[in-house]
Formats: structure tokens, sequence, C-alpha cells
């Protein structure tokens, strides 16, 4: 460990991933609500010569969730100096933190943030009264425009201990410090947006209305991406196809790359713009101040499922993708209340699940796709909510508190931005993850048990495996080989389902009637996680004691059992009511 | 002429003081003397009522309508929102005011000295609270 790192401690949503990311120049995740940051980031500033650490949010140094205490953990190692990050709006609430890092007995200094917004509203902040009272350097700077940060490097480098034995109390320290002349209250836009987002009959469906625009927006810039993409593979496949036939390249190689690799790719890659406008959706909503909003509201519909707000807000991480979702769970105000939004989690479906519910209820339901693929999500997510309330329990519902930011308005460079980034992600995963199964599963497809080319599919590695393991599937109503692949490959990514659809069932539909398709569409929203969310639940018990290591192992292996049986159930039951019914 | 009673209990002047006829009627089975009770029930569903409340009257956060201004006298709050809470600002003598409740549950958003906080009445509704003006 290095003694002269610098952590950034504070508050919950006063800017300390801001400024992480301006000293480090760094992109790491920012949002205007609390529990943004549930991990600690650390990397190097070219700027201040050092380490820098940025912690979660804590109220305290004694706080019970996971994130509060991995801050507390980390603030009770040596370092060189703590830059106590302040909402320049709110000193009074902050102080009661910087007095308990004060007896820390670490180089110290305070860092008024969001400074030009408080200027914007005609108010001040007396650094230097403030730091004649705690006795250590005061700086006033704004992360999200980057003043003041060359006052802050000096201030750092100028830290120093704060003086022992004094009686402080923030009422005594903030007196005459934080002046607002014209008393413009912060909230006063916010309280003219609630009345309508927060409204008590309104709010609900208003929310509804977003998310619903959201994913129809996403669905609209599918069809297109998703012909382009068709389009320009299919041209650079033939194109490709006649090349290598024209060379003698050899016909296995010409397979591989003309009937796997290009097909695969191909078939996820027409969604990614239709993920990055979901994402640029979800990242304007997190940077407004919404989330936390709709916690408040949510917070009445999970609490009859005993779980709080919170979840509600994991919940719509958990729709981009599960990693950050069940991360997102260290914000629990209990480890019981931790443990069952990790359990409830893996039902609300991905984003890379998108594609999958497209491709399916399109090819099933026409022109009602989008309304079917709603309908399935509201399922899904229902499904989530009564686990939740099955793993109740004696203990009953978990507690709620949580803070209301004022309405910030979203900078869409700033959403640009994360989505470019996500789309990055994706495509890193496509070209890494998806272009590595499609190699294996084209490999698994060309070869025969004893490694000499199978000739047809059927007597192939892959249709053997696939076929005994298709066993498997006939409860959930569809029994198919190639659809076994795909669900296999969508255990390493999720993106793998269509990839891997696309390339085993070239020119052909693989769903031999409507009723398989259903049956299939269900099952895969439903069943397990990734093996990054799973890995993720696994190492979630990690820094605690044993007994905890050992708690989320088998969490791991109960999201892991659950969600296959409960998929297998649902698109079971749903195939018999079919049959019953006669729907082909 | 204003109505007066002598109340001292933070129920029993919402029953009059504050809120619709229904709510008087439904809050007025907290009293727990029952003469009380009748003659409260008698004045909220027949009797014309003025009552005007006191400068400072004491009452619970789950009793204080929305948008009325009060000052925490004693602070209730679970363990788990113990520390989250205080330092937000919701501490004894905070001024505070209840601005929006959500759907379907007893959450509400609460000022408390300028900062926004969502908690459950059914966790920190017992705090004791003087309404003002």
């Amino acid at each position: 460990m290095n003694p002269s790192r610098v952590l950034i401690a504070g508050n919950p949503n006063c800017g300390k991933t801001t400024l992480f990311n301006v000293l480090t120049k760094s992109r790491e995740k920012t949002g205007n609500y609390s529990g943004v940051t549930v991990m600690k980031a650390e990397k190097y500033s070219p700027l201040l010569g050092r380490d820098v650490v940025d912690l979660p949010g804590a109220y305290s140094l004694s706080s019970s969730s996971r994130d509060e205490k991995e801050a507390q953990s980390e603030l009770s190692r040596s370092a060189g100096c703590i830059i106590n990050v302040m909402d320049s709006a709110r000193i009074m609430q902050s102080l009661s933190l910087t007095l308990e890092l004060e007896k820390l007995g670490i180089p110290m200094i305070v860092a008024l943030n969001m400074a030009d917004e408080l200027e914007a509203r005609g108010g001040s902040v007396d650094a230097e009264k403030l730091s004649a009272r705690l006795g250590i350097p005061c700086v006033v700077i704004s992360a999200k425009t980057g003043k003041g940060i060359s006052a802050l490097k000096k201030a750092v480098d100028h830290a120093r201990v704060p003086p022992e034995n004094r009686d402080l109390t923030p009422k005594r320290v903030c007196e005459g410090v934080l002046c607002v002349e014209n008393g413009a209250s912060r909230y006063a836009l916010s309280d003219r947006i609630d009345a309508v987002l927060t409204h008590r009959v309104f709010g609900l469906p208003v929310f509804a209305a977003l998310i619903v625009f959201a994913v129809i927006l996403s669905f609209i810039a599918a069809s297109p991406a998703e012909k382009l993409a068709d389009a320009a593979f299919s041209a650079l496949s033939s194109r490709l196809y006649g090349v290598m036939i024209r060379s003698g390249t050899a016909p296995f190689l010409v397979s591989l790359i003309c009937g796997a690799v290009l097909p695969g790719v191909s078939g996820i890659i027409g969604f990614v713009p239709s993920l990055v406008m979901l994402f640029f959706f979800f990242s304007l909503l997190e940077d407004s101040g919404y989330m936390a909003r709709a916690a408040f509201m949510w917070d009445g519909v999970f609490s009859r499922f005993g779980m709080t707000g919170k979840a509600a807000a994991s919940l719509l991480v958990g729709l981009g993708c599960t990693v950050p979702a069940i991360a997102s769970a260290r914000t629990a105000s209990s480890e019981n209340e931790r443990r069952r939004m990790i359990l409830m989690l893996p039902f609300v479906p991905c984003g890379a699940k998108f594609p999958v519910a497209v491709l399916v209820s399109k090819a099933v339901f026409g022109r009602y796709a989008a309304i079917a693929a709603g309908c399935l999500y509201v399922f899904c997510i229902l499904s989530a909510l009564v686990f939740a309330a099955l793993t109740k329990g004696k203990s009953g519902g978990a507690g709620f508190a949580a803070e209301i930011p004022p309405y910030r308005f979203p900078s869409v460079k700033k959403a640009a931005k994360d989505a470019a980034r996500k789309a990055g992600e994706i495509l890193k995963r496509i070209f890494t993850v998806v272009f590595l199964s499609s190699v294996a599963f084209w490999a698994a497809g060309y070869l025969a048990p004893d490694l000499s080319p199978a000739g047809s599919p059927e007597k192939s590695i892959l249709f053997s495996v696939c076929g005994y393991l298709s066993v498997l599937t006939v409860p959930a109503g569809f029994c198919d080989a190639r659809l076994t692949a795909a669900l296999i490959g969508g255990i390493l990514a999720k993106e793998n389902i269509v990839s891997i659809i696309s390339q085993l069932c070239a020119g052909s539909s693989p769903f031999s009637d409507p009723r398989t398709a259903v049956c299939f569409l269900v099952f895969s929203m439903l069943y397990t996680p990734c093996v990054s969310a799973l890995k993720t639940v696994f190492s979630e018990g990690g820094g605690e004691g044993r007994r905890e290591r050992r708690v989320f192992r088998l969490l791991a292996l109960k999201v892991f059992l659950i969600s296959n049986a409960y998929a297998l159930a649902v698109s079971g039951i749903l195939g018999s009511l079919l049959a019953v019914f006669q729907v082909p | 002429m204003p109505f007066c009673f002598g109340a001292d209990d933070g129920n029993r002047t919402r029953v009059v003081g504050l809120g619709s006829r229904s709510s008087a009627i439904e809050l007025h089975l907290r009293i727990h003397n029952a003469v009380s009770r009748r003659i409260i029930y008698f004045i909220s569903t027949y009797a014309f009522c003025q009552y005007h409340m006191k400068k400072t009257t004491v009452t619970k956060l789950k009793n204080l309508p929305l948008g009325a201004q009060a000052v925490i006298t004693k602070p209730v709050i679970p363990k788990y929102a113990e520390k989250t809470l205080s330092s937000l600002g919701f501490t004894a003598g905070a001024h505070v005011m209840i601005l929006k409740r959500a759907p379907f549950s007893d959450t509400v958003i609460v000022s408390a000295d300028g900062c926004r906080v969502a908690l459950r009445l059914a966790d920190c509704g017992e705090t004791e609270t003087r309404i003002e003006g």
C-alpha cells in the first residue's frame, strides 16, 4: 500500500467521483443521487503526482451499509492526505463527518465543491473563516468546471494534521461561513418539476411513460440498424467468400469466417445502436436526480414485497446491466436486505437480453412485438418482486431513508460519453467473448466426435452434446440442439444468444412453431444470469469474514439454481397453457 | 369565537384544528379519554368549529399536515438510519416540513433545515415536533 496516497472522502452525492475523474483523468460513473459509487477506485493522478482513492460516500464513520463500511475501512489505513469534499450549499450537514475525519490524525484539506451552483444562486462561502475554525486548508472548487483545481493541488501539498482536543460542533463551525444573499432555495426549480414528476397520482404513470418511451425508442432504433448491419455483413460475407474461393483458401477457413464469425458478429452488432440509446437515456435520468425520486415513489410498492425504494433504483440499473446492479445492492441498510436484493436482481432482464426480446418477439408477434416484449419485461420485474416477497422471512421488511438531491440539468455531452463508453464495452465484448464463442461453437459444429470434419451439422460434436442437453429443456416447452447451444453460449455472455442463433440458423427460422418461440423467449429472459454476474455475486463477500465469503458463494449457487428452476417452471407452464388453448 | 377546550395533545388539536372532517372522525379514535373522544366526535361531526391552533402546538411527525412548518423537539429515528438522518439535519431544533407523500405508502419527503430527506413515517413518525405559527 502506498502511504502517500490521497483519499477522497465525503458525504454521498457531493461530487467526489467528479473530482476523482478530474484529478486522474478517469471516466468513473457519476450521477446525481446517493450510492453511485459503491466500491473504491484507485488511480495515479498526474496532477497531484500521487495515487488517488475515490471512496464511497459516507455520512459517518460508524455506519452500517456495506459501501460506507468500505469507506471506513479504507480511512482506517494509512494515507498521505484526505480530501474531504463538501457540497458548498450544505456545509452544516457535511461537517459532522468532517469532525469525525479530523480525529483520525491524518493530514487533511476541505474541498468546498459545487461553488458554481452556489454562486449562481447569489451565495458565497467564506473558506478562510472555515479554514481558521477547522485548522486545516479549505479551498473553493467546482469539479464540474475545473475551477479551483490548481488551488486544490497547492492545498494538498500543504495539508496538515488537524489540531487536537477542540470542542467543535457543526453549528459552531458553520456560523457565518455560508451566505445566500437573495435567499433562493436550491430546490426552487426542483419543487416546480416535482409538482408533476413526483405527484401522488401522476408520479407513477409518468415514470412508466418515461421507461416505455425509452424502450420504444430503442425498439424503433433497432430495426433500421439491424437491417443495415445485416445488409453490410451479407455484402461483406459474399464478397469475402468469392475472394477466398478464388484464392483457393482452405474450406474450413471459409466455413469459419463466412459461416460462423461474420453471421455471429452481424447477428448482435445491429442491436448496438438500440442498446446505446437505452444507456444514453438512463444516463440522462441518473444525471438529473430523478433516480432518487423514483426510489421515493416506488418505496410504497416495494415495501409490500419487503423491499425498499433503494431496490427500485438498483432495478433500474439492472435494466442496463446486472453486474453494477448487484454492486449497487451495497447501499442496502442491512445485510439481509442486500442478499435479498442480490437474489432478486438476476430476474430483471438486462440490456444484453434486449436483442433476444426484439428478435424473437418480432418473429412471433409481428407489429405487436413491442407490446409483447413490454409485457414480458413487466412479468420479469414482477417475478423479481414476488421472489423478494417470498424471501422476506420473519425479519420483515427493510428500512428506507434517503437524501433527495435537487434536480440538475443533465449534460447531454456526458450522457453521450457514457453511452459511447458503454458502446465500446459492448463492442469489446462482441469482438472478444462473442467472437471467441463463435469460433468455439463453429469448431464444435464443424468437427465430429472423432475430430474429423463432420460433413453435416447433425454429426458434429455440438449437435451430439447439445442434443443430449436439450432433453433438460423439454419441460420448458422446446427441444432443439441449436437453441440449447444458444442458451449455453448465453451463460458466457447474453449477447451470445442472438449471435449463436444467427450463426447456427443462417437463412432459416430457429423456431419450429410460435409456441416454441414463446417458450424459448420466456426461458432465455429468466434463466441464469451470465458468468460475470455470477462472479460478481461470488466475490461480493470479499473483504468480509470467512463466514460471509461462504454465504456469498452459496448465494451465487442459489442464484444459478433458482433462476434456472424458475425459468423452467414458467416457460413450461406457459407452453402447457398455449397447448391447452391450441396455439400452434 | 374560537372554540378551545384546553387541548394539549397533538392529535386532539389536529382533530378539530386541521385536516378534513373525515380525517377528524378517523383521528378522534386516537384519544384515550372516552369523554373527550365523544365530545370531539360530536364537534367534528355536527358543530361548526372555528378552532384556532395555539401559537405553538406539539404534535408527532406522523400527524403533521402536509406543508405545515414545525421544529423537531425529540427525534425518534431507527438505528439503521440514525447517522444518515442526523447528518442530513433531522435533529432536535431542525425546521421540518412534510412536502410530499409517496403513492400507496407512508413514505414522505421531509424538508429538514433545507435538506430533503425521504423517510417512512412508520419508522420516524413518532418524532415529536412543535408546529410554528
